[in-house]
């Protein structure tokens, strides 16, 4: 992070993993400008951030923010993510709990009413009857979840959105952890969970490193402080410096975790494509990294705290987190300030695809259930959030933030400042780029500094349900935080002798058949019968609908008390009485999972039936698709002939 | 005792679909959100007691017409290789032979070469025409979900959809009968079963048309052969239906 202090030059923060040094140099103030100079401003964001801080008075949306029946809660999912439907099952409690809180005012956006590629936030917004402005909750709900990595959703639309909306995201490598997390929050608004008023704040101060340094004072120190006065009923801890270990802070979250973290520190940085990146990318440093003078070689895991470090037996439930480091919440695929530095296209990427950091989706997706939420920053973290040129030490919107979140507030709406921040930043960098324009003199200090917090701040992120609030007990209440299960099980690959296959080869079956039916229907012989022709044109859809998913397939058994009521509609069962009691999907790879309802477990009777039709299922698909195969390739056979 | 139909199909001829299945139209009305329109296979039994004698009876009949497939593709594929060599007759006492004998002509008359014997064209006035009825319900029948319905003593106790891409969704009345759950899955088999088989028919017929013209160098008209190949196929599974059961195949 630069530090403010220092008018000649400009530190980053970073520390690369592979070389243990700095991840950018550090630059002159006229350097810096002279890569703002070449910036295009997002003009569709920036008439958003404007109207949001014209209106900063009057709160952006219309009802009781704390309300969810007033204000409403959505999940957007992506349009091309293939497993939306089986996220949305596993998801299923926390959704389910979401409808009877918000009512009419619920709304899931998935299939063609998802995020389609490339859009932007008013696309998507103006599809959906909404434009900027004022949320009217009746058009769109004021907390949005959205759905699936960056990679589907990328990091700008979340970015726009949480300008006027409280926004949160999450994704995770297995269904499982979406179960986790499901369970996790329901457990925590059942009142299951109900934690103890304690927080930790956790800065390092590495030898020789200006940044660190700079953030234990004048984050770390001063946000404690405050949260002492305005929380006197928290237990609260404060650990910077020496005692800012790695293992000190693992022993927080493997003993009895706080409700409440923050951390200050460097996040882990590793080259584009280094086999550490994804596990290790955004990990945060601790105090046993020796500093930049004496350590120049490779950072090893002993240094820094990474996903895989938190045990599978932590009871993690219902905490949450704020990370103040590079990386601490995902990276980027690109990376813009680095390119506008070099000219480089190549340098600019650096990842081979957008992430989330697997240190959050640990704690988040913890098999015994997790953390709610945990805020941090996409990118580089700049020390301007909390420092200012000239001003010093600038920590008002942190103690807002957090105060609000220890005080039980949806994490959503608590982050609300960074954002209001974020539109003040950014109108007042537009104003000072037009006088750039138009060469009338500004202070390049004042330019770089507001450039970089404008970076800074559009860029910490909720990942989440943004509408969770910290489950805290009160004074006469007992604390209790059980290990959440969320009535996940995975099945082995062979259930009683009856193995379940990967779907490759029936998928290349089918492939294969599409393929000949499409190469027929290009020699279209005039001569053929009608009838004839148009059975071939209808394979060639049955062929093209049946290839089209073949990523996975899924089985649900239900029961009913009256099937004279139960439709099928929409691709489901629908029906007064219906209950969900087992769902099982089988993806292209052969992973198996199944998912079966808390506290509504199938008799063990009604379990095997529901895995015998697994496996005929299975057994019925391969077989009809090879016969569609033989079909294909047997018409072809008759076509060429005429 | 029970009754396998399909609601909501026509069938040329009211013949049942592989022998099993009758088909009852117009029976189904549609209903709101359905993207397509429904067809229902109900399998129905009277009581539990009749249940099992009466899927194993069908499951019998449905393995009959899976091996009567097998046997009416080996045949057209060796008519196709040794078809003039074969020493036939139309009024062979065999009606497999009889049968052959008949596509044989039907093919021999698509190649132009005289007819010099008395059995009928396959083109005879009417099969072309039921041929093509044929075709469009088994496209009908292709391209509907799978909706099974299960029906003891009159009332639904079972019900599951398998959809096109591979989902099976099922609602159980009773979820702890385990009896009644096996006799459901029992009937969904049959109709997957009978799905695929049903495409297995088209494969044989095309197969066989493909097979016979090739060999017998008629090119352009292929795919005329396709009644006379679906009326074959018929006569096949007709003439081992008809066998006692002990006779191999």
């Amino acid at each position: 992070m630069p530090d403010a202090m220092d008018e000649l030059m400009l530190y980053f923060n970073g520390i690369n993993g592979a070389t243990g040094g700095y991840a950018l140099p550090p630059l002159r103030p006229r350097e810096l400008v002279q890569i703002i100079e070449q910036e295009e401003p997002d003009e569709e964001l920036l008439r958003e951030l404007e109207l949001r801080e014209a209106m900063k008075a009057a709160f952006h949306v219309q009802g009781d923010a704390e309300k969810l029946e007033e204000v409403g809660w959505g999940i957007i999912f992506a349009y091309d993510d293939p497993q939306a439907e089986a996220i949305r099952e596993a998801l299923s409690p926390l959704l389910a709990l979401r409808r009877e809180q918000a009512g009419a005012r619920y709304r899931e956006y998935l299939h063609g009413e998802g995020y389609r590629p490339g859009e932007s936030k008013n696309k998507f917004l103006a599809r959906h009857g909404a434009g900027p402005g004022v949320v009217d909750p009746d058009k769109v709900p004021y907390y949005l979840l959205i759905v699936g990595g960056p990679e589907h959703i990328p990091y700008r639309f979340q970015f726009q959105l949480d300008v006027q909306y409280a926004v949160g995201r999450l994704a995770f490598d297995s269904l499982e952890a979406y179960a986790a997390y499901a369970a996790a929050v329901v457990a925590a608004e059942r009142g299951e969970v109900r934690l103890p008023r304690r927080a930790l704040f956790f800065g390092t101060e590495n030898p020789d490193d200006p940044a660190t340094a700079l953030s234990s004072e004048h984050l770390v120190r001063p946000l404690a402080a405050a949260m002492r006065d305005r929380l006197p009923d928290w237990a609260l801890e404060e650990v910077r410096g020496e005692g800012a270990t790695k293992g000190r802070l693992l022993s927080a979250l493997a003993g009895e975790p706080p409700a409440f973290l923050f951390t200050a520190s460097h996040g882990m940085g590793f080259p584009n494509g280094d086999p550490r990146q994804f596990p290790h990318q955004g990990a945060l440093l601790c105090q046993d990294w020796p500093g930049p003078r004496r350590w120049r070689e490779p950072i090893p895991q002993e240094f820094y705290l990474a996903g895989e470090d938190i045990p599978s037996d932590a009871r993690l439930a219902g905490s949450m987190a704020f990370f103040f480091a590079c990386y601490g919440a995902g990276t980027p695929r690109e990376d813009q300030f680095a390119f506008r530095l070099y000219g480089d296209p190549q340098r600019a990427q650096i990842a081979p695809r957008p992430f989330l950091a697997a240190l959050p989706q640990r704690l988040l997706g913890h098999p015994h259930g997790g953390f709610l939420a945990v805020v941090g920053h996409v990118e580089r973290a700049w020390g301007y959030a909390f420092s200012w040129p000239r001003a010093g030490e600038q920590t008002t919107t942190f103690e807002e933030v957090i105060g609000q979140v220890m005080e039980g507030r949806p994490v959503g709406l608590a982050l609300d400042p960074l954002n209001g921040r974020y539109a003040e930043i950014a109108t007042d960098l537009s104003q000072m780029m037009e006088d750039l324009h138009f060469q009338v003199p500004v202070d390049e200090m004042e330019l770089a500094g507001l450039w970089t917090a404008n970076n800074d701040a559009r860029a910490y992120v909720l990942l989440g349900d943004p509408a969770v609030r910290l489950p805290l007990a009160d004074a006469q209440e007992e604390a209790r935080r059980p290990a959440v299960e969320a009535g996940t099980m995975t099945l082995p690959a062979d259930v009683e002798g009856a193995t379940l296959q990967p779907l490759k080869a029936e998928a290349a079956e089918a492939a294969m058949a599409y393929d000949e039916v499409a190469y027929a229907l290009r020699l279209d012989r005039e001569s053929l019968g009608q009838t004839l022709r148009d059975f071939v044109v209808k394979v060639k859809e049955a062929l093209e609908e049946t290839a089209r998913d073949l990523s996975s397939m899924e089985v649900i058994t239900y029961t009913a008390d009256d099937l004279g009521s139960v439709r099928y509609e929409g691709g489901e069962f629908q029906g007064e009485g219906l209950r969900k009691r087992a769902w099982t999907r089988v993806a292209f790879d052969g992973d198996v999972i199944s998912i079966v309802p808390q506290g509504d477990a199938p008799s063990r009777t009604l379990w095997e039936m529901h895995l015998a039709m697994v496996r005929e299922a299975q057994r019925n698909r391969a077989e009809f698709l090879q016969m569609l195969g033989e079909l294909a390739v047997n018409l072809v056979d008759l076509l060429k002939l005429g | 005792m029970g009754e396998l139909r399909i609601v909501g199909l026509s069938l040329p001829d009211g013949e049942p679909l592989l022998g099993l299945w009758s088909a009852e139209p117009g029976a189904v009305a549609f209903a709101a959100g359905e993207e397509e329109p429904p067809l229902r296979w109900e399998v129905a039994w009277a009581s539990p007691q009749e249940a099992d004698r009466f899927l194993a009876g069908q499951e019998a009949q449905l393995e009959g017409a899976e091996r009567a497939l097998r046997e009416a593709r080996e045949r057209m594929h060796r008519l196709a290789q040794e078809g003039g060599h074969v020493a036939f007759t139309a009024e062979s006492l065999d009606p497999l032979a009889a049968a052959d004998a008949e596509l044989w002509a039907a093919v021999r008359v698509a190649s132009g070469e005289a007819v010099a014997f008395e059995a009928r064209p396959a083109w005879e006035e009417g099969l072309a025409a039921r041929w093509a009825a044929f075709l469009e319900r088994v496209e009908v029948l292709l391209r509907a979900r799978l909706h099974v319905e299960t029906r003891e003593a009159g009332r639904e106790v079972a019900r599951t959809v398998l959809g096109w891409d591979g989902a099976l969704h099922t609602a159980l009345r009773f979820p702890d009968d385990e009896a009644l759950g096996l006799r459901h899955r029992r009937a969904v088999e049959l109709a997957m079963r009978s799905q695929t088989a049903t495409v297995g028919l088209l494969a044989t017929i095309f197969g066989g048309a493909a097979a016979l013209a090739a060999q017998a160098a008629i090119p352009g008209a292929a795919w005329k052969l396709l009644p006379a190949v679906w009326k074959y196929v018929r006569q096949v599974q007709a003439a081992l239906e008809a066998r006692p059961a002990a006779e191999p195949s």
